[in-house]
């Protein structure tokens, strides 16, 4: 299975930059999600990789090997489609031994290797299917085999599961990342949806306007985003921007509109720099009592109270700064039953601790 | 009480569209040495008089040769142009349309009339070498037409995921395009050669007394005589394209190509 190494691509269509100097190593057997809102580039990056467009500079590398300028089918590449553009006028067994037969694989070889693909997604017994006879979900599980038993050096996927409704969905994602940790195959995948990226990749590469925004494990681009976008894209809550008042010891003290948060301090700050941050809605602790003194606080009045089951949602309008909402999450309590938890129109303080604010 | 109107309406309609051909087909069952309708006794005469004039004989084959050979060359030309016009953007991609289009608009007899004189320019008096180029302009635009619908119907993404798959474009093309605009290719051969076999107007200037189409020569004859053997040609040739379009639908289903 092939490492993918893209150094500084670019792609101009017109006065529009599709991918704006993109550079991205994709290690062998990872699974990364190329994330943005459409137009962001993720698909054009997709199909550069692919040798489905071409890019006006740059170099991109599968397994080692220069494939800039290699025809798209001299790359060796699995692609799976939104659409999973099966061949309708094939059977599903001739889609999936299409790859094969340009192959030049011996005929008996090609039906043995089919019928193993498909019973790897679970498809056996439906090759002399025409794909008009499946549903959505087997549909996209026939391109997954077509793709999948050239024993491609790269497996590429263009929202696949788009389509789909939201069970399958999340079945078919469950399934997907499955397989290819099973088979150790190197995995991009595209889409626009955040969830997704997240259940799947074991690295995000979040994109915006042709440029990689932020590159790194869900864990990493959840609770560090790097930019404003990748936060409000990522669905973080508690979002504030404001500016630097004063930096030391490693710690940063930060104004939002007149209220004064600490926190740790990234390397390069300034005083007087704006910039964002946010605070983990878990680690906000929600209370109807003043905290003891020396612990940071502030006061608000709840303006939603969810009950979630196992947890409480609020949503915070401070009291300090009437334009900043924050959203905290409880555990709730096993006598929640009982009246315990806190209704609207409550005023609580919030409390947490320095840990609980991320600055960039 | 709509429906009924509705149903109504489309009877009359139907019958006011068909009348024509019933009665052509009615009238050359007649006995009589005149073409009339209804005819007052029914034989199978003037099917046997055409069949056996030699005029006729030789025209129909002319015909039926000259709408193979010419809807033979204008359909690679016309797939070609096709592919081209849907998969590409270029400098005068519009312009081409046109130009391609053009004859569904310019009166089949300026075009018949601009082909005499230019191949007369260019010393051309061979009768069918004339004839088929006639014919393949004029039927160029039905094809380009038809596999031009085809074509915009299908996803590009089938043939891009062939070519992930490792099929060379032209390899792509061969197994996943052609095989899915087959029916619009064959229908647009289909209302090709029927064009072309029953051409009057381009053909009028091109043809001469020795080389002859059918309808030409059914045009000469109907000068001088007016009983029922064109009738019965009529019906001959129509009882042939309906065989062609229920077989054409039977073997790719035309609606798919007409509808879409």
């Amino acid at each position: 299975m092939g490492s993918i190494k893209i150094s500084g691509i670019g792609k101009r269509f017109g006065a529009v930059a599709a991918i704006d100097d993109v550079s991205l190593e994709i290690r062998a057997g990872e699974f990364l999600t190329l994330l943005g809102p459409s137009g962001c580039g993720k698909t054009t990056t997709l199909r550069a990789i692919a040798g489905l467009a071409d890019v006006d500079i740059g170099r991109i590398e599968i397994g080692g090997k220069d494939v800039t300028d290699l025809p798209v089918h001299r790359r060796n590449i699995g692609m799976v489609f939104q659409n999973h553009a099966l061949f309708p006028h094939m059977t599903v067994e001739q889609n999936v031994s299409f790859g094969l037969r340009m192959r030049s694989v011996p005929v008996k070889s090609q039906s043995e290797r089919s019928r193993t693909a498909l019973e790897l997604v679970h498809l056996g017994g439906f090759g002399g299917r025409y794909p008009h006879q499946l549903s959505g979900g087997q549909q996209q599980r026939v391109a997954l085999a077509r793709a999948l038993v050239i024993e491609p050096e790269v497996l590429l996927l263009d929202e696949p599961f788009g389509a789909l409704d939201r069970k399958l969905r999340e079945s078919m994602q469950f399934e997907l990342r499955q397989l290819t940790r099973r088979l150790g195959v190197t995995s991009v995948f595209v889409t626009h949806d955040q969830e997704e990226a997240m259940v799947l990749s074991d690295r995000i590469a979040v994109m915006n306007g042709g440029r990689l925004e932020q590159l790194g494990s869900p864990a990493e681009i959840f609770e560090r985003p790097s930019s404003r976008f990748v936060a409000d894209f990522m669905g973080i809550t508690n979002v504030l921007t404001g500016h630097v008042i004063t930096v030391a010891d490693g710690l940063v003290d930060l104004e939002v509109d007149g209220i004064s948060y600490s926190a740790r301090a990234r390397s390069s700050m300034v005083v007087g720099q704006q910039c964002c941050m946010t605070i983990r809605s878990e680690k906000i602790r929600v209370s109807e009592t003043a905290p003891p003194a020396g612990t940071f606080a502030v006061e608000g009045v709840i303006e939603h109270s969810i009950y979630l089951g196992t947890t409480s949602s609020y949503r915070v309008r401070l009291k300090l700064n009437q334009a900043v909402v924050l959203s905290a999450i409880e555990v709730n309590q096993a006598d929640v039953a009982n009246g315990s938890r806190l209704s609207s129109g409550s005023s609580v303080w919030l409390s947490w601790g320095r840990e609980a604010i991320h600055v960039f | 009480m709509f429906k009924r109107t509705l149903l109504i309406y489309c009877c009359l309609l139907m019958l006011f569209l068909l009348a024509p051909s019933i009665i052509v087909i009615v009238s050359s069952f007649g006995a009589d040495a005149v073409t009339q309708f209804p005819p007052r006794s029914f034989s199978l005469r003037w099917y046997e008089n055409a069949l056996s004039q030699p005029i006729f004989l030789q025209a129909a084959k002319n015909s039926a040769w000259l709408a193979a050979v010419a809807t033979g060359i204008a359909t690679p030309i016309a797939l070609a142009a096709s592919v081209a016009l849907v998969r590409s953007r270029f400098p005068g991609r519009d312009a081409l349309q046109s130009l391609l289009l053009a004859p569904l608009v310019v009166p089949a007899i300026v075009t018949g009339l601009a082909i005499l004189v230019t191949l007369s320019a260019f010393g051309l008096r061979d009768v069918t070498t004339r004839l088929v180029g006639a014919h393949v302009v004029i039927v160029l635009p039905y094809l380009v037409r038809t596999i031009t619908v085809s074509l915009t119907q299908i996803d590009s993404s089938l043939e891009e995921c062939a070519r992930t798959l490792g099929a060379r474009g032209l390899t792509a093309f061969w197994y996943v395009t052609l095989p899915l605009i087959r029916p619009g290719i064959v229908a647009g051969m289909l209302f090709s050669f029927i064009l072309s076999f029953d051409n009057v107007s381009a053909s009028l200037f091109l043809t001469n007394v020795r080389t002859n189409t059918l309808p030409l020569a059914m045009l000469n004859y109907v000068e001088f005589n007016f009983d029922p053997s064109l009738a019965a040609i009529s019906t001959m040739v129509l009882v042939f394209a309906l065989g062609g379009a229920v077989l054409v639908e039977r073997v790719v289903g035309l609606k798919r190509v007409v509808g879409g």
